[in-house]
């Protein structure tokens, strides 16, 4: 991951945003569950049920993008509270 | 099959063994957490100790049910004898072990202090009997 100017509340803004604006409508339903990986500079994103898989594949194409990983669907990549909140549509 | 303990706190737990990628090696006791669905998570100081990769920031629930973009770091577990690659949370709190390392395995606690920790692999189960 390499060094990046923006903190960690900036880049789940941007990602979020790109995501919902640009991402969502051509994922879901149909990824719904799957990890998505995204690079908030360029806008490209790699899906994966494995997001390590994800992130190592869209880091060979874009070595110097700013990533930021969800889980298509729900509010969060992982959860610490026992359960996973579904996205509203 | 992985052996722990449950501690004096009711928490079930088991040793792990983590490496980083220069070949730094760090015996950690993880509380195992059905709560939480990734991996593992580990305290800052082990992280930057271990000199782990960073990874992607990811957005996680936290116990609230509040949303954070947290720290996200790579390392490698030793795990029934094999070399397993994770995604590592950073958060400031005891070593987690998550669902993705539970995962295929049956879990036994004796929830007592001092009560035996079991993580059996389903696939030794005879044909028929695994849940």
């Amino acid at each position: 991951m390499p060094q990046t100017k923006y903190t960690n509340e900036e880049i789940g803004r941007i990602g979020t945003e790109i995501y919902r604006r640009q991402i969502r409508p051509q994922v879901m339903p149909q990824y719904k569950g799957k990890f998505l990986i995204l690079d908030i500079a360029s806008g490209d994103y790699e899906i994966d049920e494995d997001d390590t898989s994800a992130e190592e594949r869209l880091r060979v194409r874009r070595p110097d993008g700013v990533f930021f990983g969800l889980r298509i669907g729900y509010t969060s990549a992982y959860t610490l509270a026992g359960r996973m909140i579904e996205e509203e549509p | 099959m992985i052996h722990g303990v449950v501690n004096a706190n009711l928490e079930a737990t088991i040793p792990l063994h983590v490496v980083s990628p220069n070949g730094l090696r760090q015996e950690i006791t993880a509380i195992i957490d059905t709560g939480y669905n990734g991996a593992l998570s580990l305290p800052h100081a082990t992280v930057i100790a271990l000199a782990l990769m960073p990874s992607a920031p990811r957005m996680v629930t936290l116990g609230d049910a509040s949303q954070r973009v947290l720290d996200f770091y790579t390392a490698n577990i030793h795990w029934e004898g094999q070399v397993r690659r994770i995604r590592v949370l950073c958060v400031e709190d005891s070593p987690l072990v998550g669902t993705v390392l539970l995962q295929g395995y049956k879990l036994e606690v004796a929830f007592t202090p001092g009560g035996a920790v079991a993580l059996t692999p389903l696939s030794s189960y005879p044909p028929g009997s695994s849940p």
